[in-house]
Order: structure tokens, then sequence, then C-alpha cells
């Protein structure tokens, strides 16, 4: 048997290698947090962890007895959790003094006396400490919202391509998996529910919370939808999804949020879904954990539960809290480039099935600096812990869960995040050519700038202004024209940074819809963001953004479950699209200047040119025409080539296969007129246009017409 | 004395709101010296859902929902109690001795006193401890009798306090009330409650009415156009003897009780969510108690 020692001792710890390593790990963690890059751009500093390259390795045995501990911990709070907000013996008998606890902030007087929930902790985890004799100390217990799953999921997936060699194929009998676990977490999840074939949903509050990126992945692991607060609706005790199909009925809630935030009507609530905590009381539905289960976490009440465990099931607590005095044992640590020792907190994680208590082969270590508090370190810096024993990872092979598709019923919330997404990436996509063609051609060609007047100057200006959704304004008298352009172009690079932003942010609401890979695009595509922000853009920078672009397109179309989330997203992005074509069309028509009348001639050509190649269509002209770009020729490839996919039509026709796939009659009947408004000259653009903004709006009526948050109301004594 | 009770509670809302949930307690509770002979709540519009509970301490919950579109709520509760004439408590045990008494209690009698012997969201104890303690020295002096000193913490309350409706919020914390010496019933409950608890006696929170039109010849207490609210104090051998701190008087048979909790969070006569556009919302209350003389046996 292979001891932590030995696999350690394998393990190159010198700091050039430990570096390299470094480096490998906070790119596939930042990989792995791409799709939750909001945060940063608002300035809250929440930056990603980051993931010491040595990891904590535990020996089989000594994981066995921690394990142990960890379910007898379990079946004790179990216990005294029924006995707080039931008999309440320990209260009687004055181990628990009743006026601490009614004065915990933690204690939910709407739990006492109601029907005993099936389980109290579904999910539980533990703070453990090494001391200096070896033996291990509690921390905290975590019992409202553990939190730690996923992370620990990311960070075991980081290690693998840090330390290939010890979690390669050839050690892979040697470090315990964790890939078992959210098996196990969502089997017991499906168990507390007395439905054959329950709806579980995970319950966030959203990109607000910082464990945001946690939720999404787990939905994403546990095949659960992802719901905030306004997706769910409390009627006749029951909770219900909204989805586009109506209210779906939700058996168990796998809740992330604190249990004040998860109902605005309970005593101590301010946020969440009224009438969620009477529903869970009269037994509706399910919250896990059960709903008051924070009090064990109450640090003033701490003291109180060895006795009442002891007293409750006649068996001590394993494991005794950690002392103030206590010395920290500690381990390697690679920290901002320095090789060293210090002490690391290790969160276990359990879940408390149908069969018993499983207790996670690995766990969360994170990294205290000098003077920290074990409950609260100060850096961020976690340790993927390894467990030494392949036998202990949880068997995978569990009963199957039956769980309503994914495909079939959608969060109404998901799909409207999936329809902003479409057509915030098609807007992108528009500005980001536009951009590139124009700022291209200025290089190229730099005496066409300042020909004839500025014309060319003029007409990009107005292009750009189109496409950013500016007002069309008049010349100032008091630029040149090629300082407008500049200008004007700095104001679209900005537009595009804004997009690119809408864009993180509904796909940081829906990352379980998307592909895996559309992380790492996600991720350039924030940094773009971040540069573009400042209204400069190099040609090769906007290449660069305009092939991220490309990829999460190709993702989208290929690599996405094409349900009816995608679907939304779809009509999303084929409205913007067709939009884009009708602002280019416009855009191609003779700006009126004190200059005179455009006319046909160099500038005119060019212009055509740069509305091509901003549709993408500049290519397909080419292959076709082998000529100069010839405006009737072109009019065809932008309007009604059906062939070419960034066509109005092409788009036309794709709603019409969307509003028919979703069965949605009202639709129908709104995409039918669009194909007739506008004809080959490009006449009655502004009427299509008008159709396609009213179609927009009949999408969101219809489908998206999100309540307003909850505003709590009060009455008042004299 | 039997009572008639009207509450009349009316939301406006700027706009219509598209749901709308409500916990309501108003439903009178039966006392030891209250027999409440019926009681029942309207609504309108009429609510779409509608269910009664009992709470954590025994009172009456009211919970509804109105799930469409509506710009007003009209609550109107109607009761009938019968109130006793409650015998006039004896001085009791030195307050040190109670103080001692309710931390030794055990068995049911820890549950139906020591939870509220402690720290509340309302009656924050960690915060005002001092200042409430300073407020209580006068009255608890060593070795003076419970109920005597409770009633001299009130008289103290009373004189030294002013009752100005227009001061506070729902949410005015007791530090701003201390500090300006001012506030409403609530208020008055909250700042008894705490200088009881915090020298470690048991004291709740008592929601209620009070006679609005008294008989001929007599004065109107204050507060008596809308709920009221006072405190109850734990006496050993004498259970809950209540003390009203806004009329500076034991609650005599004027006193109609609904409900009971920590403080005003755990009984607020109706609390609610709407869901709809952030609108103005106008709240009127009107409450009407009358003798009822009908009925005289």
């Amino acid at each position: 048997m292979v001891r932590a020692a030995d696999l350690l001792a394998r393990f190159s710890l010198d700091e050039p290698a430990l570096a390299r390593r470094q480096v490998e790990a906070d790119r596939v963690i930042g990989a792995s947090l791409a799709g939750h890059l909001v945060h940063e751009a608002e300035g809250n500093g929440d930056r990603p962890w980051q993931l010491d390259p040595i990891p904590y390795v535990l020996d089989g045995a000594a994981f066995d007895v921690l394990a142990a501990a960890v379910r007898a911990r379990v079946q004790a709070l179990e216990a005294l959790l029924a006995d707080l907000y039931g008999p309440r013996l320990a209260v009687q008998e004055g181990i628990v003094p009743a006026e601490e606890l009614a004065a915990s902030p933690h204690y939910r007087l709407a739990t006492v006396g109601a029907p005993a929930p099936p389980r109290w902790l579904v999910t539980y985890a533990v703070d453990v400490v090494q001391v200096a004799d070896g033996s291990w100390r509690v921390v905290q217990d975590l019992t409202d919202t553990p939190t730690g799953v996923g992370y620990a999921l990311i960070d075991r997936a980081a290690m693998a391509r840090v330390a290939a060699e010890l979690l390669g194929p050839q050690a892979s009998s040697e470090v315990a998996s964790i890939d078992g676990f959210p098996v196990e977490l969502r089997h017991a999840l499906g168990a507390v529910s007395p439905v054959a074939s329950p709806r579980i949903v995970v319950f966030s509050g959203g990109m607000s919370q910082p464990a945001y990126v946690e939720h999404s992945l787990l939905a994403a692991q546990l095949g659960f939808h992802l719901v905030l607060p306004p997706d769910l609706v409390v009627r006749r005790g029951r909770l219900w999804l909204r989805t586009l199909g109506g209210f779906d009925r939700v058996d168990v809630v796998y809740r992330r949020l604190a249990d004040a935030e998860v109902d605005p009507l309970s005593v101590a609530g301010t946020t969440g879904v009224p009438g969620l905590v009477a529903a869970a009381a009269d037994g509706g539905v399910v919250l896990a954990n059960a709903y008051g289960t924070a009090v064990l976490e109450d640090p003033a009440l701490a003291r109180h539960w060895p006795a009442a465990v002891e007293a409750l099931t006649g068996e001590r607590l394993p494991l005794a809290p950690l002392a103030p005095g206590d010395a920290l044992a500690t381990v390697p640590a690679f920290r901002e480039g320095r090789l060293g020792q210090a002490p690391v907190v290790i969160r276990l994680h359990a879940v408390n099935g149908p069969d018993g208590v499983t207790v996670m082969a690995g766990g969360n270590g994170r990294v205290l600096n000098d003077g920290d508090d074990p409950r609260r370190p100060t850096a961020r810096l976690a340790k993927d812990v390894w467990v030494l024993g392949s036998d202990r990872a949880a068997p995978v092979v569990v009963a199957p869960l039956p769980q309503v598709d994914l495909a079939a019923s959608v969060p109404t919330r998901a799909a409207d995040a999936m329809y902003w997404l479409g057509r915030a990436a098609e807007r992108a996509e528009a500005l980001a050519k536009a951009a590139r063609v124009i700022t291209s051609r200025r290089l190229t060609d730099p005496s066409l700038a300042g020909h004839d007047g500025g014309r060319w100057a003029r007409r990009m200006t107005h292009v750009l202004r189109i496409l950013r959704g500016a007002a069309a304004g008049a010349d100032d008298p008091s630029t040149t024209a090629v300082a407008a352009l500049d200008a004007e172009l700095a104001a679209a690079t900005g537009a595009l940074s804004a997009r690119l932003h809408a864009l993180l942010a509904e796909a940081a609401l829906v990352g379980e819809y998307l592909p895996v890979a559309a992380g790492r695009v996600l991720r350039n595509l924030a940094a773009a963001r971040d540069h573009f922000v400042h209204g400069r853009a190099a040609a090769d920078e906007l290449d660069a953004c305009i092939v991220d672009l490309a990829a999460f397109a190709g993702l989208w179309a290929e690599s996405t479950v094409q349900g009816p989330a995608w679907r939304f997203g779809d009509i999303g992005r084929r409205i913007e699209r067709a939009l884009v074509v009708l602002e280019l069309v416009d855009a191609r028509a003779p700006v009126a200047t004190a200059a005179g009348d455009d006319h046909p001639d160099v500038v005119a050509a060019a212009t055509l040119e740069i509305l091509l190649a901003a549709n993408e269509s500049l290519v397909a002209y080419r292959r076709r025409h082998r000529s100069d770009v010839e405006p009737g020729a072109a009019l065809h490839l932008l309007l009604d080539a059906v062939e070419n996919p960034h066509s109005y039509l092409a788009c036309v026709h794709r709603l019409a296969e969307h509003v028919a796939a979703i069965d949605w009659q009202e639709g129908r009947e709104a995409v039918a007129v669009l194909a007739g408004l506008v004809d080959e000259h490009g006449a009655g653009v502004a009427d299509a246009r008008r159709a396609l903004l009213a179609l927009a709006d009949l999408v969101h009526d219809t489908w998206f017409a999100t309540p307003v948050n909850p505003t709590v109301v009060r009455g008042r004594l004299q | 004395m039997r009572y008639r009770v009207v509450h009349h509670t009316s939301y406006a809302y700027g706009a219509p709101m598209a749901d709308g949930y409500t916990v309501a307690h108003l439903l009178p509770r039966p006392t030891a010296h209250q027999r409440v002979e019926h009681a029942d709540v309207t609504i309108d519009p009429e609510p779409d859902e509608r269910a009664e509970r009992t709470d954590a301490f025994g009172n009456r919950v009211l919970q509804f929902g109105v799930h469409r579109a509506h710009d007003r709520l009209d609550i109107v509760a109607e009761s009938e109690v019968v109130v006793d004439l409650p015998v006039p408590p004896a001085p009791g045990e030195p307050w040190e001795d109670v103080v001692a008494r309710v931390r030794a209690l055990r068995g049911p009698d820890a549950l139906a006193v020591r939870p509220f012997a402690g720290a509340s969201p309302f009656v924050d104890l960690a915060a005002h401890g001092a200042a409430l303690r300073a407020l209580a020295e006068a009255a608890f002096p060593r070795g003076r009798p419970i109920v005597d000193a409770a009633r001299a913490l009130c008289a103290h309350i009373f004189a030294t306090f002013e009752y100005d409706p227009t001061f506070t919020e729902i949410s005015t914390p007791l530090s701003v009330v201390l500090e300006a010496r001012r506030g409403v019933c609530q208020d008055f409950a909250h700042l008894a409650i705490g200088c009881l608890r915090t020298l470690g006696l048991a004291a709740r929170y008592v929601s209620g009415y009070i006679e609005t039109e008294p008989p001929a010849g007599e004065e109107a207490l204050v507060g008596a156009a809308a709920s009221h609210a006072w405190c109850s104090v734990w006496v050993p051998g004498q259970g809950w003897i209540d003390f009203d701190p806004t009329n500076d008087h034991l609650p005599a048979h004027q006193h109609v009780t609904v409900a009971w909790g920590r403080d005003y969070g755990d009984v607020a006569p109706v609390r609610g969510v709407v869901i709809g556009p952030a609108v103005e919302q106008r709240l009127t209350v009107a409450v009407q108690v009358t003798r009822v003389h009908a009925d005289v046996r």
C-alpha cells in the first residue's frame, strides 16, 4: 500500500517545477470559472481562488478514522436537530438554555412543533484541522448550506492536469476518485421525497452569491435546474417552477441560499419565495437541508451541543473542538512562489442518504496564513485533498433516479437569458466585424479616408453609429471627417465591450445549458471585453475577438442541446442578425451632406464592400461574381439569398422553423409577414425593421414577462 | 365585560400588484382571563387561498394569498370576546429570587417561560444591555417584590418617554427610542421587555386592543384608535401578569389580547409581500372596541 509520504516524495518539490505547475493550475481554474466573470468587470474583486499545486495527501487509514467520525457526527446532529425542533428534551433538562436557544438568530420558530422533515441534514460538511500531536479537531460544522463539493470537483480536475503523473492512468489505483460523489448527492436528494420521480432544483441566489460558480457546476453535474427565487412560486401549499409551458411542480429544493433568504414571508426573511417556509412545514415540498438547520452553526450555542448529544443519544460527539491554545500541524505549501510549511484546514463532505451516510474521499483544503482565524482564512489558497486507496471512493453505481428531461421543460428565466445571450452575441459579432474591416481598410488604403472631402469616412462613421444604436447625428463641423471616424471607431469598440459584457452576464446565468468547452471561449471574450472597454482595438485584436465569437457561434450551433431554451436563444440570434442586415442595407443609402449628393463611384463601391464584409458575405459575393461589388448583386446576397446564412431571408426562415418547433401560433403569424416586407431593391427596410422589433416585443411579452421582485408590506402599531 | 372589536386594515397600492401574500395575527386567542365568543376575518378582494395555523406560541395565524391583479387590500377582523376582571396581583417574591427561579425552571415550564428571558430580534440585549439596565435601575432596588418593581418600571417609562405616533417606524431600533426618549406602544413594550430581560426576568410582548369608547366620564386610553401592545412578566405562582407602559397601569378589563410572542416581529397584526412595481403604498388602520351591553346575563 502506498503511503502519503511515498506519494509526495514522487512529487518534485523544487520551486521552479512547482511554479510551472502553478501556472497550469491557474490556467485550468481560470478556464473553469470563465462563465462567471461578471463580477470581475464590476470591480468587486472576486478573483478566482488559487490552487496550491501540492496536494494534501491523507493516508487511507487516517481518512477511515475521520470518515467514521464524520458519519457519527451526522447521525448525532440529526438526532440533536430532531430534538431542538421537536420535544426539546435537551432544553427541558436545561442542557441547552431555552433563553439562549430562543435568542439565536438561526433558531427557526416556524419549524418548532411542525411535522419533522424526512431528513434534517441531507448534506453536511465539517472543517477539521490536524494538531501537532497528530490528532484532529473540529473547527466548525456546516449544516445550513454546506459549500465546497463543486469546488472540490473543479480542484480535482485541475490537479489531474497539474499532477498527471500521480493522478494519471498508472496512478489511478492509488488516489481515491471523488467523481461518484455527485451521484450520491443526487440519490440522497431524490430519497427525501415521497414522490417516485421527484423534480429537484438547485436553489441559488444568483450571480451575487460568491458560490454561484459552484451552484452552476453542481446543477450541470446533477442534471437539475438551477433556479433563482423569481423562478419559483408557492400555490396552495406546493412549490412550482415557472417554465415556458406553465407551472411545473417542484418536490425537492437543494437549498444553496441561507435560510434567512428563502422566504420573505418568514419572520426572519428578507428575500426569496413567499410562502416557501409554510409549504415546507406542511410537507408540500422538501427543503434540503431542512429549514432551521443553521442553528447548529451558531457559535454562541456550539458549546452546548456535545452535552446535548450525549444526553440524547448516549454517545459522545466524536472529534473535539479546536481549542484556542492548540498548536496546528503543518504540511508543505507553495505560496506566492515559495515552498514552505503551513497549517491547512480541511473541509470534509457527507451526504445523508437512504443507505446511510457517505463521506467524500477528498475535500477542500484551505491554507492558513499566520494569525488566521481557521474559520475564515485570509488567503484564497486552496489545496486538493487526496485520500489514498481507491476502494475508499464512493461506489458510482446507484439506482438511477428518474428525472424530468432538462430539454423538455425550461425555466422561463433560463429561456430569457438564452434569448438575450443570442442577441448580445450577434450584435457583438456585427460590431467587431464592422470595426475590423473599417480599421483595416484605413490601414491598407490610407488615401480613401480623406477622399472627396472625407465622404468615405463620413459613410463609415454613419454605418458604425447605426450598428451601435446611436442616434443619427449631424456632422460636427469643427472636426475633420477622418477625426470623426476615429472617434466613432472608439465609441463602437466601447459598444462592443458592453455587448460582450451582456453576453458574459447572460452566459453566466445559463452556464448549465452551454457546452463545457464554452468556458475557454468565454474567458477569452472576457479578456477582450476588459481590453476594449477603453475604446481602443488594433485590427489583430478585433480578429482574435471575431474568432472567439465564431467559436462561440460554432459551439452554439453544434455542441449545445437544441431544446426549447436553445431555440429561444437562436430566436434572439436570428432577430438580431436580421436587424443587423437591415441596418447595413439602410446604411448603404447616400448620406445627404453639404458636399453634395453621393453618386456611384469608388466610395460607394468601397462602402458596399465594407457592408458585405461586416455581414460576413464578402467571400460569398466574390466567389459568385468575381467582379467589383455591384449594388444589385450585393443587395440580393444580403436580403434574399437563402443559401447565405447571413441574409435577411435566411434569418426569417430560421425564425419560422423555431416558432413552428415551439408550436407558437402568434409567433408564426408575426414571422410570416417578415418575408414579404423587403424587395430586392431594399425598399421596405423600415417596415421590416418595425415588424422585427414587434416580433421581439411579442417574444418578450408572451414568454418572459418576468415577475418583479417582492416588496415587503408591514403594518404598524400605535 | 363583553367587547366587540372591529379592526380594519387597508392597503392602497399606487399600481396593480400581480400577486400578494399576507400573514395575519388578527384572531384573538383564548387566555386565562378571556373567552373568545366568535372571531372572523373578511378579506377583499376574496383571496385565492387561505389557511389558518397555530404558531409556536399557540397564537392563531391566518395566511392568505391574492394571486391576481389588485390595487388594494382590505382586511376586516371582527370578534366578540368576554374579558374577566383579573384578580389584582400580589406583590410576589423579591425580583432576584424570580430571576433564580426562571433559570432553574425545567421540563415543560422551561419551554413555556425561559424562551422569553433572552434576547430577540427587536430586543437586542447585546447592543442595548447597558442602557436598559440603567433605565431599570431605579425601579429594581434590591429585594423589591417583582410585581411592584415591574409596575414602577412601567411608571418610569411612562413618565420619562413621550408618546409620539409620528416618531417611529416599524423598524425603529431600541437605540433610537432610547436616544430620543419617545415612541409608540410597541416601542414602550419593547423597552419594558428589554429592561426585564436584561435583569434575567421572563417577559413577553402582547399584541391586542384597548377599549376605544370608554363609558361616560372616563377618559379614552392612549393608543385606542389602533392596535395596541404591552408586556407581560412571569411571576412564580401567579403566571403571566400584564403591564401597559403606554398607559402606566396593569391592564384591567379594558384590554383585549390577540397574540403574544418574544417581540413585535413574532405577532405583527398584518405582515406580507406583494409582487409588482415598486410604487407607493398607503396603509390605513382603524380599530373600534366597544362594550356590548345587550347581552347582560
